[in-house]
């Protein structure tokens, strides 16, 4: 049996770590890019770098576009006003085969020709909570079991925590590397616990109809949409089959769903089966101004422009929202957004000392004993650490140059990107399996491609669109001037990781020779258990 | 499934390996994961149907859903937390299994 509370807990600890670590980490990668999506937008589609106009934009005008492209027989189409972040008209329709993404330019409501790209609102924000893995909902529950565990990992990782408070003053980074990571996971770990600790649960109190259909199958028998009606106040009319009269105009629909809100912005319109008699415009409250993803709908009759229905949600359904809008972070607010930003980059800092710690107290014990565990661990971590880092700067590389028409058999070039992707990280993981028989180097060769990459990105910005850092700077395009900035950061950190890897190599080296084969006492047992 | 007296307490690294016990880790994993799982959906979907008394449905189902979260950390914790296996073996299951009855129960009976 188990001898005590700190043991057992530590065993849950070192094995949910060591198994959601990867899956862990490339969701709080992710996540952290998340933060600045429509920024990284900016960057990835060109053409959509756009001065925010000051004047307002006829809805109206938007639905006249937009009519010339989207297909009759549509199911429905929607669009989100420009916005400081996203100073463009995003528009999704739907046809026979798929849901698209356009966009229209601010001024002349034309469609903003480029190349085809999901960018980051496409592929990092979506990775994040679901893998891309859309079959039967896997990559959802795949998140879902890793943010438990990291539920777990957290609280865990306080209760066997001896010293919390003396700990956290504690970094030894010029000790061993073992020291260090445990110094680094610490103060991490503790700095970051509430926001990490919350951004979790929030992030599994968003999709509670997802995870828990055991809960509200309770009182709705499996009717999952009733619930989302109910709670989210998603409307929905049934298409009448024949065709309806004109759409009534959306600005004045806007301007009375504005007066009911107090003057707060509409930001996202749908119109449901736009030419059916049975036509629904719904029409959402603007998200910037407050924390909550407020719910505020109203659903008009697209025919005669009468209320189908208005929906204010529930008191718990505000608070449920509420932490939905604490995780999302639509509200504006660019200290907050730099501090998340910044936390999240903690977490991937815990996640990947995590790793080290594991490896490096186990490292010379496994070589004792011909043991490889530690070395698949280690291809592991490299793999769920620089590799992805390295696959998401292949996604941007490729975004720059893959040509505008780019394709390959039947992938277009947005999903090429996404395929670039996936590739290079199973590429890194190969590289990760073959190299990291000489300790450290695998790591070492990755974070140079890390610095490779990065810089090739911006140099590509630079090539492909004519804006580098200072043009950037003197249009005020500070989402490209961040972007931007953020690349060479990560360059210059990866430069000195490399360097400091290469340092501990040679020092290994030499230990070896010195020392041969006997172990440092101290070095095994004392620090697993941290 | 008894509690057994460790017969000397290991040291460091034997500590956290699980060739000490693996057949209890793996009750544990079990009772943590799968039956907690169950154990937090029946609490939380009994606790869901008791609300709807009170809050409209929509609500009820949200506010249990939203708690459930934390009441499976709670249970994976202490599903290796408590020394005995034996009281998890009875709390967990026979847990889910007494509210999974009396939500059938409340629902037959047309009280909520």
């Amino acid at each position: 049996m188990l001898h005590s509370l700190r043991t057992s807990l530590t065993w849950l600890h070192t094995w949910s770590g060591l198994l959601l670590g990867s899956i862990l980490f490339a969701v709080f990668w992710m996540g952290t890019l998340s933060v600045f999506d429509r920024e990284i937008d900016r960057w990835m589609m060109p053409e959509t770098r756009h001065v925010l106009p000051s004047h307002d934009i006829s809805m109206d005008a938007i639905s006249e576009s937009v009519a010339a492209i989207v297909p009759v027989e549509t199911s429905r189409w929607q669009f989100t006003m420009p916005s400081a972040r996203e100073p463009i008209v995003r528009v999704y329709y739907q046809d026979e085969e798929e849901f698209h993404r356009i966009h229209l330019d601010p001024d002349t409501l034309k469609v903003v020709e480029g190349r085809d790209t999901l960018g980051a609102t496409g592929f990092i924000f979506p990775f994040h909570y679901s893998l891309m893995l859309r079959w039967n909902m896997l990559g959802y529950w795949i998140v879902g079991l890793a943010a438990m565990a990291m539920l777990v990992l957290l609280v865990s990782g306080v209760i066997i925590h001896k010293k919390i408070f003396l700990d956290f003053f504690t970094f030894r980074s010029r000790n061993k590397l073992s020291r260090s990571s445990l110094d680094l996971h610490n103060l991490t770990g503790v700095l970051g616990l509430p926001f990490h600790f919350l951004i979790t649960l929030s992030g599994l109190i968003i999709f509670i109809s997802i995870y828990l259909p055991g809960v509200m199958d309770r009182t709705y028998r499996g009717d999952a949409t009733e619930f989302s009606s109910e709670a989210f106040g998603n409307y929905i009319q049934v298409p009448a089959g024949e065709a309806g009269g004109e759409l009534v105009s959306l600005d004045s629909l806007r301007q009375r769903a504005e007066a009911k809100w107090g003057g707060s912005k509409v930001y996202f319109t749908r119109i449901w089966n736009p030419n059916d008699a049975n036509a629904t415009v719904e029409m959402r409250r603007n998200r910037e101004d407050a924390v909550p993803l407020n719910l505020d709908l109203i659903a008009f009759d697209g025919d005669s422009g009468n209320i189908y229905s208005i929906h204010k949600s529930g008191p718990v359904m505000t608070a449920q929202r509420w932490i939905a809008g604490f995780h999302f972070i639509q509200f504006d607010h660019w200290t907050l957004r730099w501090i998340y930003f910044v936390l999240g980059l903690f977490g991937c800092i815990l996640i990947g000392s995590g790793f080290v710690i594991w490896i490096e107290t186990r490292r010379k014990q496994h070589e004792l004993e011909g043991k490889i565990s530690s070395r698949i661990v280690e291809g592991l971590a490299v793999a769920s650490i620089t590799g992805v880092i390295i696959a998401t700067l292949a996604f941007f590389v490729a975004n720059r140059l893959l040509p505008a028409g780019a394709g390959l058999m039947h992938i277009g070039r947005a999903e090429l990107e996404v395929w670039i992707f996936f590739i290079v990280w199973a590429g890194t993981a190969i590289h990760a399996g073959l190299r990291n028989k000489t300790n450290l180097l695998a790591w070492i060769e990755q974070c140079r491609g890390i610095v490779c990459l990065s810089l090739l990105a911006v140099i590509l910005n630079w090539l492909t669109t004519g804006d580098h850092l200072l043009t950037s700077l003197s249009q005020g395009f500070w989402a490209i001037v961040g972007m931007d900035i953020m690349l060479l950061l990560g360059a210059m950190t990866s430069l000195f990781v490399t360097h400091k890897l290469s340092q501990g190599m040679t020092n290994r080296a030499s230990a070896q020779v010195k020392t041969d084969i006997t172990p440092t006492p101290g070095s095994l047992g004392t620090e697993a258990r941290a | 499934m008894t509690l057994s007296k460790p017969a000397k307490k290991p040291k460091g690294r034997a500590a956290i390996s699980t060739a000490i016990a693996p057949v209890e880790y793996a009750q544990r994993l079990l009772l943590a994961i799968i039956l907690g799982y169950f154990f937090t959906v029946e609490v939380s979907g009994l606790a869901d149907l008791l609300l709807t008394s009170t809050l409209a449905r929509s609500e009820a189902a949200a506010l249990s859903a939203m708690i459930a979260f934390l009441l499976y950390t709670f249970v994976i914790l202490w599903a290796f937390a408590d020394r005995s296996l034996l009281r998890l073996w009875i709390v967990i299951p026979g847990g889910g299994l007494l509210c999974y009855g009396l939500s059938r129960f409340l629902a037959m009976d047309g009280v909520v």
